[in-house]
């Protein structure tokens, strides 16, 4: 024993310390744990303890370092705090001198984040063809947000900028928390029932931690983002915020305000623009009349419109030409049917001299057939017999001695008796 | 459909429609007449349908029967 150095309290603690301080693996050091035992002092000095089912450790975190600090610290919050570790002579003690806090499982949620969104994404809620547009000119704007916070002010002021005619419908959620999931699916399905009319959701918050946002990173909630009947724009935090809403949402809108702009359209610019829209019919249908206007003078420009007398002069020349061209049709018409006539004239001589001709071949006909009649030889000194039946009499078989006939001579009859026959 | 249904957008996009027509020049005056008189409906009813709602500002809220209604919001606005 005498051969061994005895320390006093004061030394061993001391050595402890330097010992402890000058090892650099315990410097700049980052232990998770959940928090118990949390305290602040007067001076603004946070006190807490770290642990895990096994072990504790000692933390202070002190004013200053608070600056940058997120993190509402309470007992049986699970965190990652990063620091020194440090030995505190008095009481024989070591802690870690916090310097930052993080939520515990940053990384661990942004994995599972990661994970949810691939699943997302392969069930088809961020497919492209499935967002709806939004409404020109909304009737009612729908707005689920939380209504003690600045963003629903902030979004009101923005839409009324912009068009004061518009309604607003606000469906009050929580939008932080572990109530804030069921508060928000709940706002947005009731925007959604046809019974308030709503043409366009905004859904959203203003901006905060990443813990704060973290509602809209649930998976419920990111499917009545995609579930909404009604066109949907995600307004998350700043610019820099990434929430799986935005990618679900038919529309995702860096801020609450971008969001109002995008769904308010603006009644000023509406109105002209619809008076230039105006003022370019007005345009081409006025150059259009003048267009009709210029033909229409040109047309009566032409002589026939502009020298009334001089047409009528040119259409009397033309009907005397007309009359003319008549009397001389006339005319030749006329001496056409005068020759015709002149024939006609001719006709009683054709007729004379043609009845000549049939008297002629009368005659030679009647002769010629005279010479062929009975009668022809009668006159060349031969006779007929007749009976008084007026038969003729070819043979003496006929008739009976003392019968009377007829004898037909040239010219007269005879009346006989017959004295006797002979052969 | 009727010229009370067309909302905003069908309205402006026919009102668009007729402008191009017009100016391209191609149509009878009778045409570009009929189509100018149609185009100035049109207008009307764009201009109708932008200025169609109330202005109102409104929260649902639950009544003290659990009903969810609409509640006015000017009075918190009002404080402001």
């Amino acid at each position: 024993m005498d051969n061994k150095k005895i320390f006093t309290v004061s030394e061993i603690n001391q050595t402890i310390k330097h010992f402890l301080q000058s090892q650099k693996e315990f410097q700049h050091i980052s232990v998770k744990g959940e928090i118990s035992n949390y305290s602040r002092s007067g001076s603004g000095h946070i006190y807490f303890s770290l642990k895990d089912n096994l072990s504790i450790i000692r933390c202070t975190f002190f004013l200053f370092a608070q600056r940058n600090n997120h993190v509402s610290l309470k007992d049986g919050l699970e965190v990652i705090v990063s620091g020194n570790l440090n030995v505190y002579e008095p009481n024989g003690t070591y802690s870690i001198n916090v310097l930052h806090v993080e939520t515990k499982g940053k990384g661990e949620l942004l994995q599972e984040k990661e994970l949810l969104r691939k699943k997302l994404f392969k069930e088809g809620l961020f497919d492209p063809s499935k967002k709806k547009p939004l409404p020109k000119v909304p009737l009612t704007i729908g707005i689920a947000t939380a209504l003690g916070g600045a963003a629903v002010y902030d979004m009101i002021k923005i839409i009324r900028s912009r068009n004061e005619r518009v309604n607003i419908l606000i469906a009050p959620c929580l939008v932080q928390g572990e109530e804030a999931p069921a508060s928000i699916i709940g706002a947005i399905r009731e925007l959604n029932n046809p019974k308030w009319e709503v043409d366009v959701i905004i859904a959203g918050r203003g901006g905060g931690s990443e813990e704060d946002l973290s509602a809209f990173d649930n998976e419920e909630v990111v499917r009545a983002f995609f579930d909404s009947r009604l066109p949907i724009v995600s307004a998350v935090g700043h610019e820099v915020d990434n929430v799986l809403s935005d990618l679900a949402a038919d529309v995702s809108a860096p801020t609450p305000t971008a969001a109002a702009e995008m769904v308010t359209p603006d009644l000023n610019t509406e109105l002209e623009y619809l008076a230039a829209v105006e003022n370019r019919l007005f345009q081409a249908y006025f150059s259009h009349v003048k267009s009709s206007k210029e033909k229409y003078k040109s047309l009566i420009s032409r002589y026939v419109f502009q020298d009334e007398k001089q047409f009528l002069y040119d259409k009397f020349q033309k009907l005397d030409e007309l009359v003319k061209n008549l009397h001389l049709l006339g005319k030749n018409y006329l001496a056409k049917k005068q020759t015709q006539i002149t024939k006609f004239e001719k006709l009683p001589v054709l007729m004379k001299g043609q009845m000549e001709k049939y008297k002629h071949r009368y005659k030679i006909t009647k002769e010629r057939l005279e010479n062929f009649s009975p009668l022809g030889t009668l006159k060349r000194g031969y006779a007929v017999v007749r009976n008084l039946e007026k038969d003729v009499i070819h043979s003496i078989n006929q008739i009976e001695i003392g019968e009377n006939l007829e004898v037909i001579l040239n010219k007269g009859k005879l009346l006989v008796e017959v004295k006797g026959k002979s052969k | 459909m009727s010229k009370q249904q067309l909302n905003f957008e069908e309205a402006l996009s026919e009102l668009e429609k007729i402008a191009e027509k017009l100016e391209k020049g191609e149509l009878s005056l009778e045409e570009a007449i009929k189509s100018y008189e149609k185009g100035m409906e049109l207008k009307k009813i764009c201009e109708a349908r932008l200025k169609e709602a109330e202005g109102k500002i409104e929260l649902i809220s639950k009544s003290e029967d659990g009903i969810l209604i609409r509640e006015s919001l000017l009075k918190e606005k009002n404080k402001k």
